[in-house]
This record gives C-alpha cells, sequence and structure tokens, in this order.
C-alpha cells in the first residue's frame, strides 16, 4: 500500500497562480498576485483577519473563480478540467464537513466513499478516534471533531493538501500528530497549503515558506 | 456509488426528513377531507385527485425546505465538489434518494389511503404509478429550488413560492391522469406527458444544481 501511495506522489506537481485578482463586495483582496506553490514544500499562509486567507485557499482549489487571472495545475489551466484537477485535493475548510447526527464511523466512511479513499482502521487511527467512532458526531467535543475532520488526511493519497486552521481547539499530542504527518506527506512530494495564526510550530520544519500576507505589497 | 446511495439513504434518514413524520404529515392532510367533506361518498370520489395531489405537493413541500441546509452549513458541498464523482451525478443520487424516503413511504400508503377516498380497487394500480411520477418530478424540483435558494435570507419562504409554479405542469398532467383514469377511459396520454416531464426534469435538474452549488461556494 505505501508503495502504490508514494508511486502516485512521484509526479513532480505545482499549483500556480499567476495574475490573481480577487474582489470581494467592495473591497481588493489581491491584485495581480503570483504564486508557485511546488512539490516536497510547505506553505503556511498568515495574515490579519479579513485579508484573504481562506479566499486564497479556496482559490488555489478552484473552488472561488478570481475576477482575472488563472492557476495551473501542472501547467495546464485548471478551467479546462476541474472535474480532473480536483481529483488531486483532499480540502478541509474552517468547517468539519461532517452530518452531526450521523455516527464519526458513517462520516469518515462517507467521505472516504465520496473521494475514493481507505477507510478507517486501527492501523492508521492517528488521531484516536476510534474510541468513540459510535459516538454522533454532535455529541463530540470541538477538538475531537476537529480531529475525526482531519483524520481524512491521514486516509488521503492525494498530491495536494489544503487546509484551513488545522488545528483549532486540537489538543497538544495530537498537534503533534499532525505535524508529523503533513511533515511526512512534504518528504513524499506532496504539496501542503495551511493557514495559520500560528507560524512558529511549523517554522522547524525545513521546506517550510510562509506567505504574509500583510506584508504582500511591502 | 452503491455504497454511496446506501449513506445517502442513511442521511436522509438521521435528519427531520423522517419518513414516519412525512407519513404522519401525509395522513393528517388526508383525513381533514373526508372528516369536512361529510359522509357524502361520491363528492368525495369527485373531489379524489384534487385531494390526493394536493396533499402529495403540500407534504413535499413541507419536506424540502432547507434541503441544502445542512449540507451548507457544514462545509459538505465543497466536498461534494472535490470528490471523485461529478457534482451532477452526486445530485442525482439524492434526488433518488429523496424520493425513497419521501415519496416511497406516500406510494406504498395509497392503497389504504384510496379506501378513505372511496376509490374503486380496480384503478389503484394506475393512480399510484402516476403518483410515482409526479412525486419523482416534485423531488427533482424541490431539491433544484433548494438548490437556488442556498445562501439567501428567509430560504424556506422563498424556496416554496420558486417551487410552487414549477410543479404546476406536473400537477396538471398528474391530475388529469387521475380524472381520466376515475372517468373510465384510457389514462395512457396524460402518464406519456408525465414521462416526458419527468424526462425533462431528469435531464436538467442536476445541472442546474451542480452550477448553484457552485455558486453557493464561490
Amino acid at each position: 500500500m505505501t508503495s502504490l501511495i508514494t508511486q502516485s506522489l512521484k509526479s513532480k506537481n505545482f499549483v500556480r497562480i499567476e495574475n490573481i485578482e480577487i474582489i470581494k463586495g467592495s473591497n481588493r483582496l489581491f491584485s495581480g498576485y503570483n504564486y508557485t506553490f511546488s512539490y516536497g514544500n510547505l506553505y503556511i499562509i498568515t495574515g490579519s483577519n479579513g485579508i484573504g486567507k481562506t479566499t486564497l485557499l479556496k482559490c488555489i482549489c478552484g473552488l472561488t473563480e478570481p475576477d482575472k487571472g488563472n492557476v495551473f495545475w501542472n501547467e495546464v489551466s485548471i478551467k479546462k478540467n476541474y472535474q480532473e484537477f480536483y481529483r488531486n485535493i483532499t480540502y478541509l475548510g474552517h468547517l468539519n464537513a461532517s452530518f452531526p447526527h450521523l455516527s464519526v464511523t458513517d462520516n469518515i466512511n462517507f467521505l472516504s466513499i465520496l473521494h475514493g479513499t481507505k477507510t478507517i482502521s486501527t492501523k492508521n487511527d492517528n488521531f484516536g478516534i476510534l474510541p468513540y467512532k459510535k459516538f454522533s458526531f454532535s455529541s463530540l467535543s470541538n477538538g475531537q471533531k476537529r480531529r475525526v475532520a482531519l483524520s481524512a488526511y491521514n486516509l488521503s493519497t492525494k498530491p495536494l493538501w489544503v487546509i484551513d486552521e488545522p488545528l483549532n481547539s486540537v489538543d497538544k499530542i495530537y498537534e503533534k500528530i499532525f505535524l508529523e504527518l503533513i511533515n511526512n506527506h512534504v518528504k513524499r512530494n506532496g504539496i501542503v497549503i495551511i493557514s495559520s495564526h500560528d507560524v512558529q510550530q511549523y517554522k522547524k520544519y525545513k521546506n517550510c515558506n510562509v506567505i504574509n500576507l500583510d506584508k504582500l505589497y511591502e | 456509488m452503491n455504497k454511496l446511495i446506501l449513506y445517502e439513504l442513511k442521511i436522509q434518514n438521521s435528519s427531520i426528513k423522517d419518513p414516519i413524520f412525512i407519513v404522519s404529515v401525509y395522513l393528517s392532510l388526508l383525513i381533514i377531507f373526508p372528516l369536512s367533506l361529510g359522509a357524502n361518498s361520491n363528492l368525495l370520489k369527485d373531489f379524489s385527485p384534487a385531494i390526493i395531489w394536493t396533499c402529495s405537493l403540500i407534504t413535499f413541500l413541507t419536506a424540502i425546505e432547507k434541503y441544502f441546509s445542512a449540507d451548507a452549513s457544514e462545509g459538505l458541498l465543497e466536498q461534494y465538489l472535490l470528490s471523485n464523482l461529478p457534482l451532477s451525478l452526486i445530485v442525482f443520487i439524492k434526488v433518488i434518494c429523496y424520493w425513497v424516503s419521501v415519496g416511497l413511504p406516500l406510494i406504498i400508503l395509497f392503497p389504504i389511503i384510496s379506501l378513505f377516498l372511496n376509490l374503486p380497487v380496480n384503478l389503484i394500480g394506475i393512480i399510484s404509478f402516476s403518483l410515482f411520477l409526479g412525486t419523482l418530478s416534485f423531488s427533482f424540483i424541490g431539491i433544484m429550488g433548494s438548490a437556488l435558494v442556498l445562501g439567501t435570507k428567509k430560504s424556506n419562504v422563498i424556496v416554496i413560492l420558486l417551487i410552487l409554479p414549477l410543479t404546476i405542469p406536473v400537477l396538471i398532467f398528474g391530475i388529469s391522469s387521475t380524472i381520466l383514469s376515475l372517468q373510465g377511459t384510457s389514462a395512457l396520454s396524460s402518464i406519456y406527458f408525465q414521462c416526458m416531464t419527468l424526462s425533462f426534469l431528469a435531464a436538467i435538474v442536476p445541472l442546474i444544481t451542480s452550477k448553484a452549488i457552485k455558486i453557493y461556494i464561490d
């Protein structure tokens, strides 16, 4: 199984955003912004509230269409085939992408069917969620909910990981496990793009690039 | 994909769109008519097409409001878009599962209801079939409507105003097929028209709905 994962990630992928302009309401968030996110790298997007971290993440995933400019996946504009591009992404927004009334395993299995990934077992339960697999999702605490949502990354074999504020209300122990997980993904040539307020905890890893949106035009 | 249908059904039944709730709304609406029209069985028989179709339409309307609101508030729409399957296929599966949990109980109950309304036993088959086509069309229209009002304020009122005019063609052919079969003539012509509206809806609704979801996410 591991050889399969490394094989699928062997190709040298990159996402390039070119001349992006995004206007939200009367607010111009980006104009003429270029950046290349390439394989084997970790990118931390930071900046003050409302500066456009989530919008940038959604734009990279092709969820938000920029008002001007293009997003390229391996030199091909994603507009040509969204469906093909979407297959390469595991995305988690600031919401947990789970049905409140379903049990934890049902939620995980539902998402794994949607994305065609493996399902959870005792072997890959890094986030320690199997003890309450029968609980309904709404009965969990915020930190536990976030861990269930993050466990999708444990199962993912896709090259591009995009995560919005991953460590909201997560314990220190699981923070460490998550950092280990993304570090492994970067080592096997994946791309990880994270938005976060706390940059320090990621900085110790090499190949970590910090994008501070406050200082974009200085 | 079979598994996806299974989980979709689980999701439907875990929320308020519980079949038991739907059935009780339908039955209590239906019981009002025989009570208010008195013991005149001929009057009841003449009114029965209108009663059957209005009651099923109202039942569908009560169940449809905010169909996508759980998915939207938990961030699942993004996951549908980024999944391995085309969004329009997921919408199609959702419509079918929605019909199974709302429409199917109505069809199963129909033989009992026809007793309330003093309908001839030999017509139960043809009227159930026309009801099947009609309720499936209602499901398509309802899901499209609830996707179109995503993100608007007071969506539960707007969705009803949006859906009602669209259901008129379905209602006209459904009622005319019921009336024709009650008069003892062949209802085939109306049933063909019902099939036509249904296939038209099945073709365009998944496309419109997936476009509406994309616009909401953007």
